[in-house]
C-alpha cells in the first residue's frame, strides 16, 4: 500500500463521500432520536428500500439518474411517514414505553427485509453504472472518482439546506422546541402530530437518497439496513440528540474507516467502528457536541 | 427414541440458557440487548478453540468461554449502561456486528466456513439438568433482594433511584449475568453440535432472542420456557422453500401486533408456581369426585 | 423538640440553558417538622426535590443534610442517606402488589451478597423473613393491609398515594419529601392524609417537606412555609404570616401563571 500523497487525497474524498453518506442517514436518525427519544430501527428500512426504489426507477422506469434520485427522494418519504403513522403513532397514543416503540421498528425491519428476500430474491441488484459517469478526475495527481464527488457535494448541499430548515424556518423552530419538549411545545401552539410527519417524511427522504447513493457505491440488498448502524454510531459520536454533531460523527467516522479500510484492513472496518464507539462510550460520553442528557430530562 | 427429535429437543434446551439470559435482561431488567448472539458466539468460539488448542478438558473451555462472555460483556456494557439514552441499545447492535466481523475474517475461527471438529460434550440429559440448575439459580435471583432491584429498574428508574437502589450496578449485574448465560449457551451449542459457523451467531439469531422473550411474555420464566419450546423447534419442522424467510416476516408481524395489542405477550408477569399446579390437581381431583358422585 | 437542623440549604441556583429554574434559595428545616413549599405552577418547586434527591445538578449552591453535603452524590446515595420521596405523577411498581412494592424498598443497609441470592441459603431466607415482617409492618402502620396483595397499577388513586408514601417510609428515612400528595383528592380525602402526615411524622420520627396547592391541607398541617414564585423565595413564614403576606397573595392572584 502506498502512503503516498495522491493516495492520500484519494482516501480523503472517499472517506467523505462515504462520510456524507452516513451523514444524511445520521441526521434523520437525530431528528426523530431528539424529538421523540427513541431508536428507529425502521430507518434503515427507508435506506434499503431508497436502494431497491433507485434501481427500479433506473431500470424500469426511466433511465435517468436524476429522475431515479427523485423517486428514491420522494418514495423514502413516503414509506417513512407511513410508517410513523401505523405503526408509531399508535403506540405514542397509548403512553407506550419508548423501547416498544424500538421493537416495533425491529418488527417492521425484519418484515421488509425478509419480504424483500422473498420477492426480489435475496442476491444483490446491481445498479447499471453505464447510466453513470465511473470515471475519474485527475486531480494533483490523484484519480478521484466522479461518483464519489457528486454524492459528496450533493449531500453537502442536502445537509445544508436541512441545516437551514431546522435554524432558520417556522417548521424548523417548532421542530427544535419540540425536541426540547413535546409538552412545552403543543402549549405553545405547535401541532406535534403534523410536526411528527414531517419529521419523519424529512428523515425518509434523507434516508431515500443515502439509500440511493449506497446502491449506486456497493449495490442493493436485503440487509442494506445494516448500514444504518453506522448512522447510530456516527450521532452517537456527534453526541446523541445534536443534529450538527451526528453529521461531524459521520464525517469523522467515515473518514476513520476509510483510512483504517484502505491503510490496514477492510476486515478490520466495522470491527473499528464499534471500538471508536466503546472509546467514546468510555472516554467522552456525550459525543463531540453533545448536549448533557439531563436538558433532555 | 428418534435421534433426530432427541437433536431438537437438546438444541432447544441449550437454546434455552440464552433465552432465559435475556429474559432477565430484558423482561425483568427492561434493557434490550440487540446483538445478544454475540456473546453466544463469545462463548461458543473460546471453548471450542480453548479445547483445541489449549488441550485442556471441555468442562474448562466451557467455563473459560462463560467468562470470556461474561468479562466482555461488562467491559462493552458498562459504559452504556451508566448513560441515559440509547447508548446501550447502540453499544449492543454495534457489538453484534462488531462479533460476526470477527469470526468471519479471523483465520483462527475458521472464518466463514465454519469451525469444525469440534470436541464432543453433552447429551439430553446433562442438557436437561444444566437447564433444571439454570431456572432454579434464576427464580432464586428474582425472588432475591438482588432480582428485585433489577425488577424495580424495569418498573420505574427513577423511582427506583429514589428508594436506594445503585441502577448502574444492577443493570450491569443483570447484563453480566444475561452475558453469562448467553456463553454457556454459545459453549454448549459447539460441543453439541461439535461445530461453528458465524452464520449461527448473526442478527437473526439476535432478533429471535428478543422475540423469543417478547412472545414468551416480558417478566415471566414460565413464558420465555414455554416461547422457547414452540419456537426453537419450528424452523426444524417446517422445511420448504422460502418458509424460512415466511416465518421471519410472521413473527414480524406478530411483534407488531402484541406490542399494539398485547404487550405481555403469552404469560407476560406471571408465572406458574407449583402451588398453582398443586391447586388445578386439586380442583380437577374434586371436580372428578363429584362427577363420580353424581352417577350413584 | 429538639431544634436540630437537618436540611439546610444555601444559595441554591439552577439553570437550564437559558432559564433560571431555581435562583438563591435558602431553607432550613429542622427535626420534626412539616415544612411546606407551595407557590405557583412552575415556581420550581418540583425542581427543588429533583436537586435535594440527586436527580440533577444545581449550577451552584449547598444542599447539606445532618451536617453532610448532599450535592455530588448519585441519587441512590441520598436515599440510603435517609432521604425519602414521592412523585408528582405517581411512580409506583406499576405490575407488583403493594407488598411488593415495599418488599423492594425494605432494606436494612446491606443484608446478604449475590452468592446468598443464588443460592437461597439459610442467611438469605432469615433476612427475607426479616425483610417481610418490615414490608408487612409498615402497611399495617399505613393502614393499606388490605391492598397488600393488589397489583398497584389496579388501585385507586387516592390509595395509590398511600402506597408511594409508604413506600417511602420503607427506606427508613428522617426526611420524606412529598410531591402533591394530596392531588387529585376532595376535601374529606385531603383532611384524612393529613392527620396521616401528622401521625407519620410522630409514629416514624421523620421530617418532612410537602408540596401542594391544596392551602387548607398546607396551613394545617406545615409548621413553616417557603412561598417560591418563579424560582425565587418571595416569603417565609408560619401559616399566618404566610396568609397576610400581600407578595405572596399577589403572587397568587395577580400575577399570569405561565409555565
Amino acid at each position: 500500500m502506498k502512503w503516498g500523497c495522491d493516495m492520500l487525497l484519494q482516501q480523503i474524498v472517499n472517506g467523505l463521500s462515504i462520510g456524507s453518506i452516513y451523514a444524511l442517514m445520521a441526521v434523520g436518525y437525530s431528528l426523530i432520536y431528539s424529538l421523540m427519544n427513541f431508536t428507529n430501527f425502521a430507518h434503515g428500512v427507508v435506506v434499503t428500500l431508497g436502494a431497491y426504489f433507485g434501481f427500479y426507477s433506473l431500470t424500469l422506469l426511466s433511465p435517468n439518474i436524476a429522475v431515479a434520485f427523485i423517486v428514491a427522494l420522494m418514495f423514502g418519504g413516503v414509506v417513512s411517514s407511513i410508517i410513523e403513522l401505523t405503526t408509531y403513532r399508535p403506540l405514542l397514543l397509548k403512553n407506550s414505553k419508548r423501547s416498544y416503540l424500538t421493537i416495533a421498528g425491529l418488527g417492521i425491519q425484519i418484515i421488509v427485509e425478509n419480504l424483500l428476500i422473498i420477492m426480489l430474491g435475496g442476491r444483490f441488484k446491481t445498479y447499471p453504472l453505464a447510466l453513470f459517469n465511473t470515471g475519474s478526475i485527475n486531480f494533483f495527481g490523484s484519480n478521484i472518482g466522479v461518483i464519489d464527488l457528486y454524492i459528496l457535494l450533493i449531500s453537502i448541499f442536502l445537509l445544508i439546506l436541512v441545516e437551514l430548515y431546522v435554524n432558520c424556518t417556522k417548521n424548523g423552530l417548532a421542530i427544535r422546541s419540540a425536541a426540547y419538549s413535546t409538552d412545552i411545545a403543543s402549549i405553545m401552539g405547535v401541532d406535534v402530530d403534523k410536526l411528527m410527519i414531517k419529521v419523519f417524511f424529512l428523515a425518509g427522504t434523507l434516508a431515500g437518497i443515502a439509500g440511493y447513493f449506497l446502491g449506486i457505491k456497493y449495490t442493493a440488498y436485503p440487509q442494506l439496513s445494516v448500514l444504518s448502524n453506522k448512522a447510530f454510531i456516527s450521532a452517537v459520536l456527534g453526541g446523541l440528540g445534536s443534529l450538527t454533531g451526528s453529521v461531524v460523527g459521520a464525517i469523522i467516522l467515515g473518514l476513520l474507516e476509510t483510512f483504517v479500510s484502505g491503510y490496514i484492513s477492510s476486515s478490520l472496518r466495522d470491527i473499528f467502528s464499534f471500538g471508536l464507539l466503546v472509546l467514546v462510550l468510555l472516554f467522552r460520553p456525550t459525543g463531540i457536541m453533545g448536549k448533557s442528557s439531563e436538558d433532555k430530562a | 427414541m428418534n435421534e433426530y427429535i432427541i437433536g431438537i429437543i437438546a438444541l432447544t434446551g441449550i437454546q434455552l440458557i440464552a433465552m432465559l439470559g435475556v429474559s432477565l435482561l430484558s423482561g425483568f431488567t427492561g434493557l434490550f440487548s440487540f446483538g445478544h448472539a454475540g456473546f453466544m458466539a463469545i462463548g461458543g468460539y473460546v471453548s471450542a478453540l480453548s479445547v483445541k488448542y489449549l488441550q485442556i478438558p471441555i468442562f474448562c473451555g466451557v467455563i473459560l468461554g462463560v467468562l470470556a462472555a461474561t468479562l466482555i460483556g461488562i467491559v462493552v456494557g458498562y459504559p452504556a449502561l451508566r448513560l441515559k439514552g440509547d447508548y446501550f441499545l447502540i453499544a449492543t447492535l454495534g457489538f453484534g456486528e462488531a462479533v460476526r466481523q470477527i469470526i468471519e475474517y479471523a483465520n483462527i475461527t475458521g472464518g466463514a466456513k465454519g469451525l469444525p471438529d469440534v470436541a464432543k460434550a453433552f447429551n439430553l440429559p446433562t442438557i436437561l439438568l444444566i437447564d433444571i440448575l439454570v431456572i432454579i439459580l434464576l427464580v432464586n435471583f428474582l425472588r432475591s433482594t438482588h432480582g428485585r432491584n433489577c425488577i424495580a429498574i424495569r418498573e420505574e428508574e427513577t423511582a427506583a433511584q429514589a428508594m436506594g437502589i445503585d441502577i448502574t450496578k444492577y443493570k450491569t449485574i443483570s447484563f453480566a449475568i444475561s452475558c453469562a448465560l448467553a456463553g454457556l449457551s454459545g459453549a454448549m451449542m459447539a460441543h453439541f453440535l461439535q461445530y461453528l459457523h458465524p452464520a449461527m451467531f448473526g442478527m437473526p439469531i439476535s432478533n429471535m432472542l428478543i422475540i423469543t422473550v417478547i412472545l414468551g411474555g416480558l417478566g415471566s420464566i414460565t413464558g420465555t420456557i414455554l416461547a422457547t419450546c414452540i419456537l426453537v423447534p419450528l424452523p426444524e419442522l417446517l422445511r420448504i422453500e422460502n418458509i424460512q424467510s415466511w416465518r421471519m416476516v410472521a413473527y414480524g408481524v406478530i411483534i407488531l401486533l402484541i406490542v399494539q395489542f398485547k404487550p405481555s405477550g403469552l404469560y407476560g408477569y406471571k408465572e406458574l408456581t407449583f402451588k398453582q399446579i398443586k391447586k388445578y390437581i386439586a380442583n380437577l381431583k374434586m371436580r372428578l369426585n363429584r362427577r363420580r358422585k353424581s352417577f350413584d | 423538640m429538639t431544634d436540630n437542623c437537618i436540611l439546610k440549604i444555601n444559595d441554591l441556583n439552577k439553570t437550564f440553558g437559558g432559564l433560571a429554574a431555581v435562583s438563591d434559595v435558602c431553607l432550613n428545616v429542622n427535626e420534626g417538622e412539616i415544612y411546606g413549599l407551595i407557590g405557583p405552577n412552575g415556581a420550581g418547586k418540583t425542581t427543588i426535590f429533583n436537586l435535594i434527591t440527586g436527580i440533577i445538578e444545581p449550577t451552584n449552591g449547598s444542599i447539606s443534610f445532618c451536617g453532610e453535603e448532599l450535592v455530588g452524590l448519585k441519587p441512590h446515595e441520598i436515599a440510603i442517606k435517609g432521604i425519602g420521596r414521592t412523585f408528582q405523577n405517581i411512580k409506583l411498581f406499576g405490575n407488583l402488589t403493594v407488598f411488593d412494592n415495599i418488599l423492594t424498598v425494605a432494606q436494612a443497609g446491606s443484608n446478604y451478597s449475590l452468592i446468598d441470592g443464588f443460592l437461597r441459603n439459610k442467611k438469605c431466607r432469615r433476612w427475607e423473613k426479616e425483610l417481610s415482617q418490615m414490608s408487612y409492618d409498615i402497611i399495617d402502620r399505613m393502614g393499606i393491609s388490605k391492598y397488600s396483595e393488589i397489583l398497584t397499577s389496579n388501585l385507586p388513586y387516592g390509595v395509590q398515594r398511600r402506597v408511594e408514601i409508604a413506600r417511602a417510609l420503607a427506606l427508613k428515612p428522617k426526611l420524606l419529601l412529598l410531591d402533591e400528595p394530596a392531588a387529585g383528592m376532595n376535601e374529606d380525602e385531603s383532611y384524612e392524609l393529613s392527620n396521616l402526615i401528622k401521625v407519620i411524622r410522630d409514629e416514624f420520627n421523620v421530617s418532612i417537606i410537602v408540596i401542594d396547592h391544596h392551602m387548607d391541607f398546607i396551613m394545617d398541617i406545615c409548621n413553616k412555609i417557603t412561598v417560591l414564585n418563579f424560582g425565587k423565595i418571595i416569603a417565609t413564614g408560619n401559616g399566618e404570616e404566610i396568609q397576610n403576606n400581600t407578595a405572596v397573595v399577589e403572587a397568587y392572584l395577580g400575577v399570569d401563571e405561565d409555565d
